[in-house]
């Protein structure tokens, strides 16, 4: 009998021990990354973000600028841009300007697909008038026009925090308008580890940009049939360090099996809404440094 | 010594550590002194201080964590088997080393809403199987070995356009896994030291590894060499010492006050500077149950509160899940119980040495005297009690158990033994040997299963409880007072006893040292407050007094001092019982068809088969009358044996009773 109770004592004291102890799983312990800066990015894919509302590569190489703000009507748009390839290095400053007719879309299957754009006399920055180019659209086999677009091309004499001003003298119900505007910092690309694009290894980029922000798109190439890059992936980076390692996670998103090489647009610019008598629209008037570079699969 | 010393030229700063066991915990140097199942880590061959099944668990308490639950670490179970072999198993699913690599940059789909990812990277590294198994090559010497299966389990978030060029995330699954083994070995050096030594990872079986990506994450469970000394002090402390080729110290001293009570502390340290950890802990043992509690405090906490910085993770390789740069503070518990009957060796037979060959023909005689011996070792640091079995199939049907022996701790003892045998031994007719086993049985002197206090009534030397067949202890003919005055009284008639014929000395002796007792003492009564009070011979002889008892005692003593056989009468008549009286017969020594030298008249003496089977004639006597000379004596004592034996058959029908009290006595 005494013996039985001691028994039954024993197992209720490893049964109490074990059950006290329940399921619960060893804690786990973190492992930060204090060198880690990807904390600084967001982000997200840009395929969708490309409508007919985009004027995309008339405007700038990566489709970035005007695109993220197809809210706007109106868009006067001044770039500085750096085009940086293995063989070869460009720059020019471009300056574009479109005025969208709200009232009369352009429904293609019942979607709209674009808004006719209005002429509005003559546009200048500073001193530099930009060409007026008829726009258009592939409908039904043939190109149609669409009205006008104004855009503007020459050497890269983009400077830092300098004022500028568009001009309009104005055209139909359009009063004539003046707009000031300042460029952002500059942003130049000083390092790149590796030159290229390689699985598993984390590519660095060090800058020299004082924008708080800096975008940067990364774009695939459009393929045999398409001209133009595809931008596939936003990040949006705060320019803590003037520098940025872009993580491997990241990195592993880009369709290097398909694509062997990518375009690496940073852009730091800033942008304000403006009124201009005579249109019902809100304008954005965006200023913009752009510096590309391109890189390709490492093997 | 090659081997070893390459084992240690490979070693750097690492850190290897069981944390198993509240017991090991406390005392962080444990390889020489671990116990029960977590014995299976710390070093197998220690396992072979398992009695019988046992059972334990363990759990723990991260006391830097937030969380306040109790983690089940391990759980297990061994047995001792074939005496000297002992094997554990031991199930551990808190042994377990989490990592996370939180995610950091934020997702947003397409349109703009964030993608939740719960981590970045998350690592396990457990070791959830382990067995043991250890063997005694003799008493002081085991070896053990033991296997571990340790896996390694990646978790990565991936993200991945979908056919919209939409991001998506997903978790990859990579595992590994591999076993380890380690040998161990243990060496009682006597009876404080004890040496352990234990070549960690010796052997690899490794089923998958992880791919390149991972290796950081990879265990590197590196070949270790530990090593291990303790001295257990004769004063309830045992220092512990151990080491290895990671240049980790550890050591522990455990107190054990009393036997139910063991208190414990230990220091770790893996550069001899400073000290890294502290452990204390103590332990309750209320047989069988073992339960123990051990805490574990580390000096520097930094890297010790759940977050670390991920290059310290990268600078540091993990070759054991317990205790590493990372593991915290925590509270250990250990539950243990032994079940079943301990068997623990306590005695071991050196040698059997038979002394004699069997002679079939006086074959009874060898349940008396020994038929060999055995030499037994104590091997326990406590006395134990012994009993040594002998046994022979076929002619013999039970063994023979010898009486139990007592022997010191770690002494030796040779205890001779016994053999009963049956009627088969009677039809071996010719020479032929069997085989006998000789087994020994023991326990610690001082255990015993239950207990009851009673009191217990101790006479007093000279109490007799009044039953005649215990009155013979009283008779000592061997006593030297007794020897010297028959030897005196004799030797002072030494003349006359000269003329008397040899048949008669007997009869003659026995009347010379009637007499001389005779003239030196009274008849005395017993003290009235004594139930029965008999004195010894010596006494007797000294107070110059006694009753019937008493003198009887003393009369036979004084006759068998000198070789004459004697007997006492006891008569209890059955309708005066208060009558019951007690006297005696001597043996004359001389035949039955010589009695007419005795006496005429048949009715004053008694023939009689003596010791020797022989019929010889014995006189009654009764001592009451003792100061009447021995004539009287012997016409009284006569006369009461006719009355009571051959008018009244006091014999045949049971009252009276004669008790031989053999010379050999």
């Amino acid at each position: 009998m005494i013996e039985k109770v001691k028994i039954k004592f024993y197992l209720s004291t490893i049964l109490l021990i074990l059950f006290s102890s329940g399921c619960h799983e060893v804690a786990p312990i973190d492992l930060i990354d204090t060198e880690d800066d990807s904390k600084l990015i967001e982000m997200k894919a840009v395929g969708n973000e490309f409508d007919s509302l985009s004027v995309s590569s008339s405007i700038d190489s990566s489709g970035l600028i005007g695109s993220e703000n197809s809210k706007y009507f109106a868009r006067l748009i001044y770039t500085g841009i750096f085009f940086e390839t293995p063989n070869r290095k460009d720059s020019i400053v471009q300056a574009e300007a479109i005025f969208l007719d709200k009232t009369n879309p352009i429904f293609v299957n019942s979607k709209v697909m674009t808004y006719p754009s209005i002429d509005v006399g003559t546009i200048m920055v500073d001193t530099d008038t930009l060409g007026k180019h008829q726009r258009s659209i592939k409908m039904m086999m043939k190109d149609s026009i669409i009205g006008y677009l104004y855009k503007f091309r020459k050497d890269y004499d983009f400077q830092s925090n300098h004022p500028h001003q568009w001009y309009g003298n104005g055209k139909g119900t359009i009063k004539p308008f003046d707009i000031q505007f300042t460029t952002p910092s500059n942003i130049k690309i000083e390092k790149v580890i590796p030159r290229g694009i390689q699985i598993g290894t984390p590519l660095y980029f060090k800058w020299k940009c004082s924008n708080p922000v800096i975008d940067l798109i990364i774009s695939r190439d459009g393929g045999l049939l398409q001209r133009s890059w595809v931008p596939i992936i936003h990040l949006k980076i705060k320019n803590e360090k003037g520098e940025i390692t872009i993580p491997t996670k990241i990195l592993e998103i880009l369709p290097i099996k398909q694509y062997k090489r990518f375009l690496f647009t940073f852009s730091s610019s800033s942008q304000t809404e403006q009124s201009i008598e005579g249109y019902p629209e809100i304008a954005l008037v965006q200023t913009a440094s752009l510096y590309n570079i391109l890189l390709n699969e490492l093997q | 010594m090659i081997f070893f010393t390459a084992m240690i030229t490979i070693s750097n700063k690492l850190i290897g550590q069981n944390l198993n066991s509240a017991r090991g915990t406390a005392l962080g140097a444990n390889i020489t002194t671990s116990e029960y199942i977590y014995s299976i880590e710390w070093n197998p061959a220690c396992l072979i201080t398992l009695n019988d099944w046992s059972i334990g668990l363990s759990n723990f308490l991260n006391t830097s964590s937030n969380s306040n639950n109790l983690t089940l670490y391990s759980m297990g179970i061994g047995k001792r088997f074939f005496l000297n072999q002992a094997a554990a198993i031991l199930y551990s699913p808190g042994k377990r080393l989490r990592f996370v690599v939180p995610s950091t940059f934020s997702v947003y789909d397409s349109a703009g809403n964030a993608i939740t990812t719960k981590f970045n990277q998350r690592i396990t590294m457990s070791q959830l199987y382990s067995f043991g198994y250890a063997y005694g090559i003799d008493d002081d010497i085991s070896i053990g070995l033991n296997g571990r299966y340790f896996e390694n389990e990646i978790e990565d978030t991936r993200y991945f356009f979908d056919s919209n060029y939409a991001i998506q995330s997903q978790v990859n699954d990579i595992r590994a896994n591999q076993w380890t083994f380690d040998i161990g070995m243990l060496y009682r050096l006597n009876q404080n030291w004890k040496l352990g030594l234990v070549l960690k990872n010796l052997f690899k079986l490794q089923e998958n590894k992880l791919t390149d990506e991972f290796q950081m994450y990879e265990m590197q469970l590196s070949k270790i060499v530990q090593f291990g000394a303790s001295f257990a002090a004769a004063n309830a402390f045992t220092f512990n010492l151990d080491g290895d080729t990671k240049e980790n110290i550890r050591f522990g001293i455990e107190f054990v006050p009393t036997n139910w009570l063991q208190c414990r502390s230990g220091l770790y340290t893996s550069d001899f500077e400073k000290v890294d950890a502290i452990g204390l802990g103590f332990g309750i043992l209320y047989s069988p149950l073992q339960l123990d509690v051990g805490y574990l405090t580390f000096t520097d906490k930094r890297s010790r509160k759940g977050a670390i910085d991920i290059n310290a993770y990268r600078a540091s390789t993990l070759i054991d899940i317990d205790y590493t740069p990372f593991t915290a503070d925590r509270i250990t518990l250990s539950a243990n119980v032994n079940l079943g009957r301990a068997s623990e060796i306590l005695a071991r037979i050196d040698y059997v040495e038979m002394l004699s060959e069997i002679y079939t023909a006086s074959y009874q005689i060898y349940a008396f005297r020994p038929v060999g011996k055995a030499r037994i070792r104590n091997i326990t640091p406590k006395p134990i009690d012994v009993k040594v079995r002998f046994f022979i199939k076929d002619i013999m049907n039970e063994p023979t158990e010898t009486k139990a022996y007592t022997i010191p701790p770690k002494e030796i003892l040779e205890i001779p033994f016994f053999a009963v045998f049956n009627d088969m031994i009677t039809k071996v007719r010719k020479f032929s040997i069997y085989d006998g086993t000789v087994y020994v049985n023991a326990k610690i002197s001082s255990d015993y299963d239950d207990k009851y206090q009673t009191r217990v009534l101790v006479r007093g030397r000279n109490d007799w409880n009044g039953d005649v067949l215990l009155l013979r202890y009283f008779v000592t003919p061997n006593d030297p007072d007794v020897l010297n005055v028959t030897r005196k009284w004799l030797s002072q008639k030494n003349f006359y006893l000269d003329t008397i014929p040899a048949n008669l000395q007997n009869l003659e002796k026995a009347k010379i040292i009637f007499n001389s007792f005779a003239e030196r003492l009274l008849y005395i009564n017993d003290p009235i407050e004594s139930k029965d009070y008999v004195q010894y011979p010596a006494e007797t002889l000294s107070l110059n007094g006694g009753d019937c008892d008493d003198l009887t005692v003393c009369y036979s003593s004084l006759l068998m001092s000198i070789g004459i056989q004697t007997a006492f009468i006891d008569v209890i008549p059955p309708d005066r019982p208060e009558n019951s009286h007690i006297y005696m017969i001597f043996d004359t020594g001389i035949p039955s068809k010589d009695a007419a030298l005795v006496s005429e008249n048949q009715k004053r003496y008694v023939i009689r088969k003596n010791e020797k089977g022989d019929e010889t004639v014995w006189i009654p006597i009764e001592t009451t009358v003792t100061q009447k000379g021995f004539n009287e004596a012997w016409n009284k004592g006569a006369e009461e044996y006719f009355n009571d034996a051959e008018v009244n058959f006091g014999i045949v029908r049971g009252w009276m009773h004669i008790v031989d009290l053999p010379i050999t006595n």
